[in-house]
């Protein structure tokens, strides 16, 4: 028996049909468009959605904050600022610079004027007459209290009718020494978190308060002074009624010490050019007595 | 000097290897109609796919690698449809009167011996390369050359072939 021919190509002829059809898939065969998925739309929607709310964000506020931070103030310093309690809920930081003149302008308060007030708390006073919060009064700003009526307020009697010396110390204010001396200045409770440091500022203000201001004797002597600067910030102590808003009198009792504040400008000082500050001079009971701007 | 791979247009390719992929197809499905079935979809992936081939060697095996894939495919859906009756009637490749032949002989062996038959004498693959093309190992394609040997000895007759 030979060899047996695997040769299979002698018993296969390819038939011309089957080549032709071969060499005709590249005319019938058509490519089918690709089918992109829904979410794929989707994402690319949402995607050109959030970049061009971004884009549009960015041009419409900048670097400019959304929440104003120091507004016009010559605009603002120009009229006196209202108090309200969202005012006193400000923080601001204290220092002890001390520093130089200042122009005040007084006016007498036409009406009288209702502030948040805090209930009456004992107070005694150092070695220096300066009153001191007893120590069940904390540091926790005031909320808003019920504002005394203003019908009982003193200020709606004419000024001439006051004695001078309401506003003396009465013998039972007789200066006290503190058991833990308190400093003249809060200290500082909270320090800037940011790196450059603020601009501190000092404003005095000298108050001509005897010969203006309306203090019976029925109410409470203590006077204090509360400063917002041209952009509604409450200078000093969030807490109106603190020791560092007590208006110091003099012996005499005819012309106040004024207050001291210090301030820090922590916005560009470029924006307050005129540093114009308005100020408030109420009673404990919130009674305002005095107002008016003043230039720092 | 054979042309490279990337020198072939696809007209080339088909004109090259028709007569392989052909007789692959008839070999394993003895049966002109579904042949060209499978011979079309051969090419037409061919075509669609577009692969990357090495070489010419390459794209052959990639090519009855496919057409045997088709035919298996094939002989799936034929098994469920096609009743016995029918199955009598249908054309085939090769009939008795070429049963003096040796692949008239090698179309009555059991198609699982007569594809790895075809390939090793028919193409000259070797084992290695039969077991790439049929996706089996090594060893079953050893397995199966050896019993489709004997089978065809015994059709055949005398032991001339190794």
């Amino acid at each position: 028996m030979s060899r047996p021919d695997f040769d299979f190509s002698k018993y296969v002829e390819v038939p011309d049909q089957w080549i032709e059809n071969a060499l005709n898939i590249p005319n019938t065969v058509q490519e089918k468009p690709k089918i992109i998925p829904i979410r794929h739309y989707v994402t690319a929607a949402s995607i050109v959605l959030v970049v061009t709310l971004g884009i549009s964000v960015y041009f419409l506020f900048g670097n400019k904050s959304p929440i104003p931070v120091a507004q016009n103030p010559t605009a603002a310093a120009t009229e006196a600022q209202p108090i309200d309690a969202t005012d006193a809920t400000f923080p601001t930081e204290q220092n002890t610079v001390q520093s130089t003149d200042s122009t005040v302008n007084n006016q007498v308060a036409t009406s009288s004027q209702a502030i948040p007030t805090t209930p009456a708390t004992q107070v005694t006073t150092d070695s220096r007459g300066n009153v001191i919060p007893s120590p069940t009064q904390t540091n926790d700003h005031p909320t808003v209290a019920p504002a005394p009526s203003a019908t009982t307020a003193p200020s709606t009697e004419p000024p001439q009718d006051k004695p001078t010396d309401a506003l003396r110390p009465s013998p039972t204010q007789k200066p006290v020494a503190h058991p833990t001396t308190a400093p003249t200045v809060a200290p500082i409770t909270e320090k800037p978190t940011q790196a450059y440091t603020p601009d501190i500022r000092t404003l005095r203000l000298d108050l001509p308060i005897i010969d203006t201001a309306t203090v019976s004797e029925d109410s409470d002597s203590n006077l204090f002074c509360c400063v917002y600067d041209s952009a509604g910030n409450l200078l000093g102590d969030s807490d109106l009624y603190s020791r560092s808003h007590l208006v110091n009198i003099n012996s005499g009792g005819y012309q106040s010490e004024g207050v001291v504040y210090n301030y820090a400008v922590d916005y560009d000082a470029n924006k307050v050019p005129d540093n114009r500050f308005t100020y408030k001079v109420y009673l404990r009971n919130g009674t305002v007595v005095l107002q008016g701007t003043v230039k720092g | 000097m054979q042309k490279s791979y990337a020198d072939l247009s696809y007209e080339e390719v088909v004109r090259q290897y028709a007569k392989a992929v052909a007789s692959v197809c008839l070999m394993r499905l003895n049966h002109w109609a579904d042949a060209e079935d499978c011979f079309q979809n051969t090419f037409m992936k061919l075509y669609t796919s577009s692969p990357d081939f090495a070489d010419q060697d390459h794209l052959k095996a990639w090519l009855l690698r496919v057409a045997v894939n088709e035919c298996k495919s094939t002989l799936r859906t034929r098994s469920r449809t096609v009743p016995l009756d029918a199955a009598a009637a249908i054309p085939v490749f090769m009939n008795d009167s070429d049963s003096e032949t040796a692949p008239a002989i090698l179309m009555r062996l059991k198609p699982k011996y007569r594809e790895v038959m075809y390939l090793h004498y028919c193409e000259g693959y070797n084992i290695a390369e039969v077991a790439r093309i049929l996706g089996k190992n090594e060893n079953t394609v050893k397995t199966l050359l050896r019993r489709g040997r004997e089978q065809f000895k015994k059709l055949y007759g005398g032991d001339d072939f190794e």
